[in-house]
């Protein structure tokens, strides 16, 4: 017969309750680490985005320099020992569609080019594009598919169509059928502007894009990007090898006999666009200015902090 | 039938006495209470330290609502600040005109002919922060849009019951006659605007005055960069649909370009025919593969 049972028992039933209040302070204690910690980073994360904007401004102070050129990479992109720093970019705003020279130009047939190339059928496009056309116009004469104030009104809306060009790509959103252009292409504003001086600027504009405006295929688009883009293939280096709308034609092969595609087109776009991306710890800010000018007298067209997804 | 009787140790037998008891009980007591403690003081600083961030996010997103607003308002933008109220709480009337989509909300478009941030006096003693949107220009007139029975088309009420918001502003070209804590509480000058906004504000519930800076960037007007790009884009079409619209047709032989094809005095490329090109050679047409280089 065992006679030390009752004993052990006790002794065993100490040990667990010892366990228990170890168990119990130590999630108690994690606790307090982990928000302690969490402090810490939301703390940290504020400070950060304040330093990444910092530096991001920093960068469109560099790019904005008239001596700094697009290829000066150690000064447009800058890191530094807490493992803060910017990436600047200095581009050209005329490598997008200026939607407003578009529509001053009544080209609807580029905004359909556009447009179809993100999947958008004909006869959409069209209506878009006159609802466009009677948004900037003066006039409360509708275009054959267009929508002017009678539309707007019905729909709750007053004071539209503004009646003049587009100040901003946002006012783009509010016209009839935007919606329709959104769902088709979420990155529709990456194709438009409505700050650089006229058509799109051979030397500076996506091969995508310059196949819309001149109506030819890709490959074509892309050997003329080839050409601009020198020897080392990469867009704004020093080797890069601008060229003039009648030989961007005469690349792509272009007879234009009317003369419609080449007033789609620029070159040496003198409206420029600098990006810069501040970043501290994991924390990124994007500031764009939009300058005039940039290399004599300069005046600020635009300037806005974008969200980075 | 015999029982054996074993003798135990003296303290299993004796049990635990009164004293040692109540130790016992005292120091587990003594032992829970303060896990107790330790984990109710977790959850409430936790809970604190939530409250506090969602504050600081309310307000941080408050601030970036500013700052974004001030950074893209349009160079034709008219800003007009005044104050509504000689004793406190001082209340203020901000208002924008000609920026119709600077205050949208949450992505969706709003377009507004006027946008105003008013503050409210509260039952408190306090001051909500109001934005309101007008389908209609309220900076036309000396009177107010309530004393014209306009009514904006919506309100957000961004901050509520703030102890303190008050507007100052500092136009660049007074700054040596202006002393850094006598900037003016108006501003109504509608064809200039301020070069900076500081905003002085105190939380609800808070005992701190934040102040923030706002730079309002000096814009071109995008009424005189239209215009010119209008002339160019008319100019542009007029060439594509007349006669000389072939590459080479143009005066000045390989200028098939426009000359008019930028706005006055902001590119190196000379207007008219004659200088329609960058193209150094003096060339006709372009020649297939040829690829001059231009200066940027």
């Amino acid at each position: 017969m065992k006679v030390f049972k009752h004993h052990n028992l006790e002794r065993g039933a100490t040990l667990i309750a010892v366990f228990w209040i170890i168990a119990v302070m130590g999630l108690a204690l994690v606790a307090t680490v982990k928000i302690s910690r969490y402090q810490s980073e939301v703390a940290s994360s504020q400070i950060n985005g304040i330093e990444a904007r910092q530096y991001a401004e920093m960068g469109i102070n560099v790019a904005a320099n008239p001596s700094v050129e697009e290829w000066d990479t150690n000064l447009l992109s800058q890191s530094f020992e807490n493992g803060a720093g910017f990436n600047a970019q200095i581009l050209s705003e005329g490598g997008r569609f200026n939607i407003n020279f578009i529509l001053f130009s009544e080209d609807k047939a580029l905004i359909r080019l556009i447009f179809a190339e993100w999947g958008i059928d004909f006869d959409t496009a069209s209506e878009i594009a006159d609802a466009l056309i009677d948004w900037i116009d003066t006039d409360d004469d509708l275009e054959l598919n267009g929508a002017e104030r009678d539309f707007y009104e019905g729909q709750g809306l007053f004071e539209q169509p503004f009646n003049r060009p587009f100040y901003a790509l946002e006012e783009m959103r509010l016209v009839r059928g935007m919606p329709l252009v959104e769902a088709a292409n979420p990155n529709w504003r990456d194709w438009f502007t409505v700050w650089s001086s006229g058509g799109l600027d051979v030397n500076e504009a996506p091969a995508e894009y310059i196949a819309v405006a001149t109506e030819t295929n890709i490959e074509a688009a892309v050997s003329l990007v080839e050409i601009v883009d020198g020897a080392d293939g990469i867009r704004n280096t020093e080797d890069d090898q601008p060229i003039d709308v009648p030989s961007a034609l005469a690349n792509l092969g272009i007879d234009d006999q009317t003369g419609v595609i080449q007033a789609r087109l620029n070159a040496n776009d003198q409206v420029t666009r600098i990006e810069s991306v501040g970043y501290a710890g994991s924390v990124r800010r994007k500031l764009v200015l939009i300058i005039n000018n940039r290399s004599q007298n300069p005046t600020i067209l635009d300037r806005k902090e974008i969200a980075i997804q | 039938m015999k029982v054996e009787f074993r003798q135990l140790p003296a303290r299993s037998a004796k049990g635990f006495s009164l004293f040692e008891l109540v130790i016992a009980i005292a120091i587990a007591g003594f032992v829970l209470t303060s896990i107790f403690k330790i984990a109710d003081g977790s959850v409430r600083a936790n809970s604190k330290m939530v409250d506090i961030q969602n504050e600081e996010i309310e307000r941080d997103a408050f601030f970036s609502f500013l700052r974004n607003h001030f950074d893209s308002l349009p160079g034709d933008a008219i800003f007009n600040l005044r104050n509504t109220s000689n004793s406190e709480p001082y209340t203020s009337e901000l208002t924008f005109q000609n920026t119709p989509v600077s205050f949208n909300w949450g992505g969706i478009p709003i377009a507004a002919q006027a946008t105003r941030l008013i503050t409210i006096p509260t039952v408190t003693d306090g001051l909500d922060v109001v934005l309101e949107y007008y389908d209609v220009q309220i900076l036309d007139s000396d009177e107010g849009p309530a004393e014209r029975g306009i009514d904006p088309i919506a309100t957000v009420t961004l901050l509520r019951d703030v102890r303190l918001f008050e507007w100052t502003v500092l136009d660049v070209r007074n700054y040596d006659n202006t002393e850094r804590d006598e900037w003016p509480y108006e501003w109504d000058a509608p064809n200039q605007r301020p070069s900076y906004v500081e905003l002085t504000i105190i939380f609800e519930n808070g005992d701190r005055r934040v102040k923030r800076l706002f730079w309002i960037p000096k814009k071109s007007n995008p009424r005189t960069n239209m215009s010119a790009l209008q002339n160019s884009a008319r100019s542009a079409r007029s060439n594509s649909g007349g006669a000389g619209g072939q590459p080479g047709s143009v005066p000045g032989g390989g200028g098939a370009r426009p000359g008019g094809d930028r706005p006055p005095g902001t590119g190196s490329r000379p207007a008219g025919g004659s200088g329609g090109t960058q193209r150094p050679s003096t060339g006709g047409g372009p020649t297939s593969g040829s690829t001059p280089r231009i200066s940027r």
